[in-house]
Parts: C-alpha cells; sequence; structure tokens
C-alpha cells in the first residue's frame, strides 16, 4: 500500500496520541485509588456502589438511634434499680414496725424514714436524663412527671412509648411502660405504711403493706427484666449493625477500589508502550530520500 | 513534410512537456500539508505524426510529445464512503462530547451527588423520629433537606447551561453550512467554466470537495455529481446547492423530532454534528423532566404527610418545601422551616417526645410510587443514573468505532491521492534526467542543422 507523507505523519501523531491517553488513564487509577470514577466507565458496578453507600448511610443512622436507644434504657435500669433498693428498705422498715414489741417512738421514727422514703419515690419518679428529659413522663419529656401536693400525688405525665428506629422499618418502645402506676403503687403503698405504723396496726402491716410490697418489688423485678432483655437486644443489633456496614464497605471497595499491584503493572506498561512509541516516531521520521541525494 | 528543423521542433516539445511535469511535481511537493489535496499526475502522449513520403509508400513521422493532461489522482467511492462516514462520526462524536458534560452534573457515583442527599435525607428523619426532643435532630432534618433541594436544584440549571451551549454551537453549524453552500455554489460556477470532457480544474474540485466533507461532518450533507462539473448538494431530501445556487437551511431546531424547520419546509437530520447536539438537546430535556418528576413527587408526598403534624411551635399544616414553586427548578425548603427548624414536626400530637410522624416520612424511603412509574424515590433516582451512564458508555464505544473505520477510509483514500515527499522526488529526478537529455539532443540537432546551413555558404 502506498503511504503519503501526511499519512506517515498523521499516523505517528495518532498513535503517540493512544499510547499518551493510555498512560494518562493508568496514572489517574493511580492517583484516585479508584478503578472507575464515572458512571459510564462501568454502569453495573456504580448501580451497586450507589446502592451499597445508600445502605452504609442508613445503618450508620440506626447506629446512632442505637446508641441513644441504649442511654435511655440505661437510665431506666437505673431507675428501676433505685425503685427495687427502695422497696426493700421499705420492706425492711415494715418488718422490724410489724412486731407489737415497738414502742410508739420507735413505731414513730420507722414512720418518718417512710415519710422519707416516699417523698424519695416521687424525687426517682422525676428523674431526668443527661439532657434534663422526664424519663417517666411518657412522650411529655419536658413537662415534670410527679407533683406531691399536700398529700395526693398528681401525674402529669402521658405514659405513652417512645419509639426509636433500631432496624430498616423496626422500632422500639424505649419509653417505661405504665410509669405512673409504678410509682403511685409503690407511694400509696408506703402511705399506708406509715398510717398503719403511727395507728400501731402491726397486724395490718404484716398482712397487707408487707404483702403489697412484697408484689411491688416483684412486679419492679419483671420491668427490670424486660429493660434488660431490651438492653441485650440493642447491644446485639449493634454487633451486628456494625458487621454489616463493615460488609457493605467491602463490597463498595471490590467493586470500586483498585488492587495497587495490577493498577503499577498496567502503569508500568502504558509507559513502555509511550517510550517504544516515541523511540519508534523518532527513528522513523529520520529516513528521508532528501537526506541520500547529492 | 518534415522540414529542415525538424528535429529542434520535436526536442523543444520534450523540453517544454519535462518542465511542466516538472512545475506539477514541484505543486505536488509545495502541497504536502494541504488538506484535501490530491496528488496530480502529468500523462503524456505523442504529439500528431507528420507524413513522411519513403520509397514504399507514406509514412508516419512522430512530432515529439505532448502533455495529455493533469489529472488528480482521485477515488469518487472513498470520497462518498469518508462523507457518510464523517456525518454518522460527527453526530456521534458531538453527541459523546455533550453527554460527558451531562454526565458530569450528577458526578455519580459521589457522597455529593443527589443519590447521598436522597439517602441522608431520611436517615435525618430516621433519626428525629427515635429522638425527637433532641434540638440537634431537627437541624440535621433541615440541613439534609437543604442539601437535597440545592443539588437538584443545581442539576436542573446546569442541564439549562449546557443546554445553551449545544443550541449555540447547533446554531453555529447551520450558519457554517449555509456559508459553506454559498462558496461551494460559487465554486461550482468556476469548475463548470473550467472543465471539458477531458481536463478538469483539479485544485477547485480538491477545495470543493473538502466543503462537501465538511458539510457531511456537520449536517450529513450527500452530494450528486453533474455532466457539467457541478454538484448537487443534498441535506435531509432538501437540495442546499444546485447549480451556482445555494439555499440557507431551515434555522428552527426541533430537538425532540430532530429536524429543522423555517415554517414552510421541515427537514429531518440524521447524521452530522448537527444530530449530534438535537440529541444531546433531546437528551438534557429528558433528564430535566425526570428531576422534575423527582421534586414533584418529593414535594408532594413529604409535604402530604407532614403537614398532618404539629410541629414545636404547636402549629400544624407546615409544609417542608415550598408549595409555591413547582418542578426542580423552584424546589426548595418553605419559608417557615427555612426560617426556624421547630417549625418541622416531629408527631401529630404535639408532645415533645412523639416521633411517630417522623418514622413515617423516614418510612417514605421505601414506598413505591405510582408517579415514578411504581418505583420508590432512592431506586428511580438510580434507574436514571445507570440508564445515563449505559448511554454514555455505548456512546463512547459508537464514537470510537466510527473513528476506526474513518481512519481506514482516509488512510486508504491517502494511499491513492496522498502525496508522498520521497515519491515526488523520484519523479523529479526522472523528468530532470529526461530534461537533461532531451538537451542534450538538442545541441546535438542544433549541430546538425548548423552543418545544414553551412553546406549553402
Amino acid at each position: 500500500m502506498r503511504i503519503s507523507t501526511a499519512h506517515q505523519f498523521e499516523t505517528y501523531r495518532a498513535r503517540i496520541s493512544a499510547r499518551q491517553a493510555d498512560l494518562f488513564a493508568a496514572q489517574q487509577q493511580m492517583l484516585t485509588g479508584k478503578s472507575f470514577s464515572k458512571a459510564s466507565e462501568n454502569p453495573a458496578a456504580t448501580r451497586q456502589v450507589v446502592s451499597a453507600n445508600n445502605l452504609i448511610g442508613r445503618a450508620e443512622q440506626i447506629g446512632k438511634n442505637l446508641i441513644t436507644a441504649k442511654k435511655r434504657l440505661s437510665y431506666n435500669e437505673t431507675a428501676l434499680s433505685e425503685m427495687t433498693t427502695l422497696t426493700n428498705r421499705a420492706r425492711t422498715l415494715v418488718i422490724q414496725g410489724a412486731n407489737d414489741t415497738n414502742t410508739p417512738e420507735a413505731r414513730e421514727a420507722l414512720a418518718t424514714e417512710l415519710e422519707t422514703l416516699r417523698d424519695q419515690i416521687v424525687n426517682i419518679g422525676n428523674t431526668r436524663d443527661s439532657r434534663g428529659r422526664y424519663i417517666f413522663s411518657g412522650q411529655q419529656v419536658d413537662t415534670k412527671a410527679f407533683s406531691a401536693g399536700t398529700g395526693t400525688l398528681i401525674y402529669n405525665g402521658d405514659g405513652l412509648p417512645l419509639q426509636a428506629e433500631i432496624a430498616p422499618g423496626e422500632r422500639m418502645n424505649v419509653a417505661l411502660e405504665n410509669p405512673e402506676g409504678l410509682i403511685r403503687g409503690l407511694y400509696d403503698r408506703l402511705n399506708s405504711a406509715i398510717n398503719n405504723m403511727r395507728s400501731g396496726n402491726g397486724q395490718t402491716l404484716s398482712d397487707q403493706d408487707l404483702a403489697g410490697l412484697e408484689q411491688i418489688g416483684k412486679s419492679v423485678n419483671l420491668v427490670r427484666g424486660t429493660t434488660g432483655a431490651q438492653i441485650a437486644r440493642v447491644e446485639k443489633l449493634n454487633e451486628q449493625n456494625e458487621l454489616r456496614i463493615d460488609d457493605l464497605k467491602t463490597q463498595v471497595s471490590d467493586l470500586q477500589d483498585i488492587d495497587i499491584a495490577e493498577a503499577i503493572t498496567r502503569y508500568q506498561q502504558a509507559e513502555t508502550a509511550y517510550s517504544a512509541a516515541l523511540q519508534t516516531v523518532a527513528k522513523g521520521y529520520q529516513l528521508s530520500l532528501m537526506d541520500f541525494l547529492r | 513534410m518534415p522540414g529542415p528543423f525538424q528535429g529542434i521542433g520535436t526536442v523543444s516539445t520534450a523540453l517544454r512537456a519535462f518542465q511542466r511535469g516538472l512545475d506539477v511535481v514541484g505543486h505536488n511537493i509545495a502541497n504536502v500539508n494541504t488538506p484535501g489535496y490530491t496528488r496530480q499526475i502529468t500523462t503524456f502522449r505523442t504529439a500528431a505524426p507528420t507524413d513522411l513520403y519513403t520509397a514504399s509508400g507514406i509514412a508516419a513521422l512522430g512530432n515529439g510529445v505532448r502533455i495529455d493532461s493533469i489529472i488528480s489522482a482521485r477515488d469518487l467511492v472513498l470520497e462518498g464512503q469518508a462523507g457518510a462516514n464523517a456525518g454518522a462520526y460527527g453526530r456521534s462524536a458531538a453527541y459523546t462530547a455533550a453527554l460527558t458534560q451531562i454526565e458530569g452534573v450528577y458526578g455519580e457515583p459521589s457522597a455529593n451527588g443527589i443519590a447521598a442527599a436522597l439517602g441522608a435525607f431520611f436517615d435525618a428523619w430516621s433519626g428525629l423520629g427515635s429522638n425527637p426532643s433532641e434540638p440537634a435532630n431537627r437541624l440535621q432534618v433541615r440541613n439534609a433537606a437543604e442539601t437535597l433541594t440545592s443539588r437538584i436544584r443545581t442539576a436542573y440549571s446546569e442541564m439549562d447551561r449546557i443546554s445553551e451551549h449545544v443550541s449555540a454551537s447547533a446554531t453555529e453549524v447551520i450558519e457554517r453550512v449555509d456559508l459553506l453552500a454559498k462558496e461551494v455554489a460559487k465554486l461550482n460556477l468556476e469548475i463548470a467554466r473550467f472543465s471539458t470532457s477531458t481536463n478538469r480544474p483539479n485544485d477547485l474540485i480538491d477545495q470543493r470537495t473538502l466543503m462537501l466533507q465538511e458539510m457531511s461532518s456537520l449536517v450529513g450533507a450527500n452530494w450528486r455529481e453533474q455532466k457539467d462539473g457541478t454538484v448537487t448538494v443534498y441535506a435531509g431530501g432538501a437540495i442546499l446547492v444546485e447549480g451556482q445556487s445555494s439555499r440557507p437551511l431551515p434555522s428552527t431546531i426541533d430537538a425532540s423530532a430532530g429536524t429543522l424547520t423555517d415554517g414552510v419546509i421541515t427537514i429531518p437530520i440524521r447524521s452530522g454534528q448537527l444530530a449530534g447536539h438535537m440529541d444531546a438537546l433531546a437528551q438534557m430535556q429528558g433528564q430535566q423532566q425526570m428531576l422534575n418528576e423527582l421534586a414533584n413527587s418529593l414535594r408532594a408526598d413529604i409535604n402530604g404527610v407532614h403537614q398532618t403534624g404539629i410541629n414545636a411551635l404547636g402549629q400544624t399544616g407546615i409544609h417542608i418545601f415550598d408549595e409555591s414553586s413547582t418542578g426542580a427548578e423552584g424546589f426548595r425548603l418553605s419559608d417557615q422551616v427555612l426560617a426556624n427548624a421547630d417549625a418541622i414536626a416531629a408527631g401529630v400530637s404535639g408532645s415533645a417526645g412523639d416521633g411517630g410522624l417522623a418514622l413515617s416520612i423516614s418510612d417514605r424511603r421505601d414506598q413505591a410510587l405510582a408517579a415514578l412509574g411504581g418505583k420508590g424515590f432512592e431506586s428511580f433516582f438510580q434507574n436514571a443514573i445507570v440508564r445515563l451512564g449505559s448511554e454514555v458508555s455505548h456512546q463512547q464505544t459508537t464514537s470510537e468505532a466510527l473513528l476506526a473505520v474513518g481512519q481506514q477510509i482516509e488512510s486508504q483514500r491517502q494511499s491513492i491521492g496522498g502525496v508522498s515527499l520521497d515519491e515526488e522526488m523520484t519523479d523529479m529526478m526522472r523528468l530532470q534526467r529526461s530534461y537533461q537529455a532531451a538537451a542534450r539532443a538538442l545541441t546535438v540537432f542544433d549541430e546538425v542543422t548548423e552543418d545544414l546551413l553551412g553546406i549553402i555558404r
């Protein structure tokens, strides 16, 4: 085939240009660390990467929700624990007071301590978390849960659940169930014990108040058990969530990140090819009939 | 009957002919870099003989050499192929260039893209719903919504900007084609004047061919050569050049139909850069429509749920997205939410700890919507991105293939009509030697004539 001069040089230019483009592409890969940066470079992988990144974002939000849930449940657990301690102390006092060998003065002392415990119950009922929200108020988190006027306990909350999204589409109630009932039950029982203590009704103290306190102790333990289970579940979900995030990140990396060894090899190949093209052109261009004519 | 100066005459034809031959070689060398130039070849033939009376009858005595013609080495079939390919490649290349820009508007996959903003938006609602009394979570929702609206608005206006540039390029193409048509008509006139059955004005034809190839690459024009040497040029079935008159293209572009119209005639343009620009404009119209659908669906759906809630200021019926504007262009947060993040409602009861509404909004991300073709927000957008990416990839491959074909055709054209300096050098040596021989012969004839004249002293 005849090779015209223009065609010859055009071919040189085109080859050098093509090898240069290859070299540049290999460089870009090494600089960005990504095997593709545009959807057009790999449409199928792009879909998977975008989808995986969205799942990672969602899982990270779930992670934050789980941390918030756990903090809240811990406050619940602490309050319940204090209630248990208080209930046990009250039982001890009632057992002591039920004994008819007590003097009225002794019984008065016990009643006074029971009054202190009763007031503490209200305080427990008004526990606040680190952000100042009342944990017994249900959804009325900024409203003080209990006010004890002159001997009557008023509940200002609504006892409604607080839902948190702990898994995609899944909710958990992180508020205490029946907060009014828990506190009021103990409050009323203590009031009863105080009255019976002052009235010297040892038998009633033993039959009703002690039994009542024991019943309350069991109820509180039940709620503590439930709360403990919730905390365990949240911890487990957190673990699983973190594993899921790791998995997804690995997926994205597999799809998008280059293998450094492979990239370096490709770069060296491109460099060699470019160098070869340059050398070939330099040699080829030097040959001309004019050099040989006298 | 040959005269005494027959020999001198014969040899001097050689001198003249070979000198012209060298001129043609010189012309070729001078035009080695001229685009569209096809090398010219001098053909020689013998001059008409003179009668010579011999003992056995009349013989023909040669009279030397004449230049038969100067022809250019062009291949009309290859020229036609080159034109067709130029049109196809022009379309693909122009479309691909625009597609690369269009793809760049979204920049996916990216943490700064619309897909990520969509995800973050719904994530923020999940956070608010799980802890509605935390003020930072309201701010997170507002920030995420602000980012989402901003990115969608920006993408839409970027499409506008690119469309403007492409439209301007398309108009430039039309103007250029009109100019070329006028030039071709002028050349038609001159070429017709100089053409005979055997000789053609080669340089003018080369120039005209170059213009025709350019018109092909711009609007997919094709041409037919007439007997008088003129060419008739067509585009989309309409005649642009006939003889020495030309007509401008209709100038109103209808990108979605792929036609040009001037109210009187409508011609389809299926080839050339102009077709590529129209493809790009149609693609951008499609992208903007997609963004509109996304924005409108978000606005209607999210606002619809949100307005049933009571926000931290005790108000109800508040919108997240501004309802006084439509589409992606006007997609923004409502004034109330912009002014105060507490305008965002987390629940329907108004209680500080009620996050049910926010959780419902978060759940909307998985809802299939009829307005989005039965898809959810995230998958709707992901599909659009992947479709665009596939289109770009496909066009790039097509473009590369057409370029390779074009280079092949050009290579063949060059093989036939391109100037090779080495070859011209060789021809030059041949003609130079021939000229030397003829000149040497002339001195001999001169001496012979001198001898002849010397007899009559």
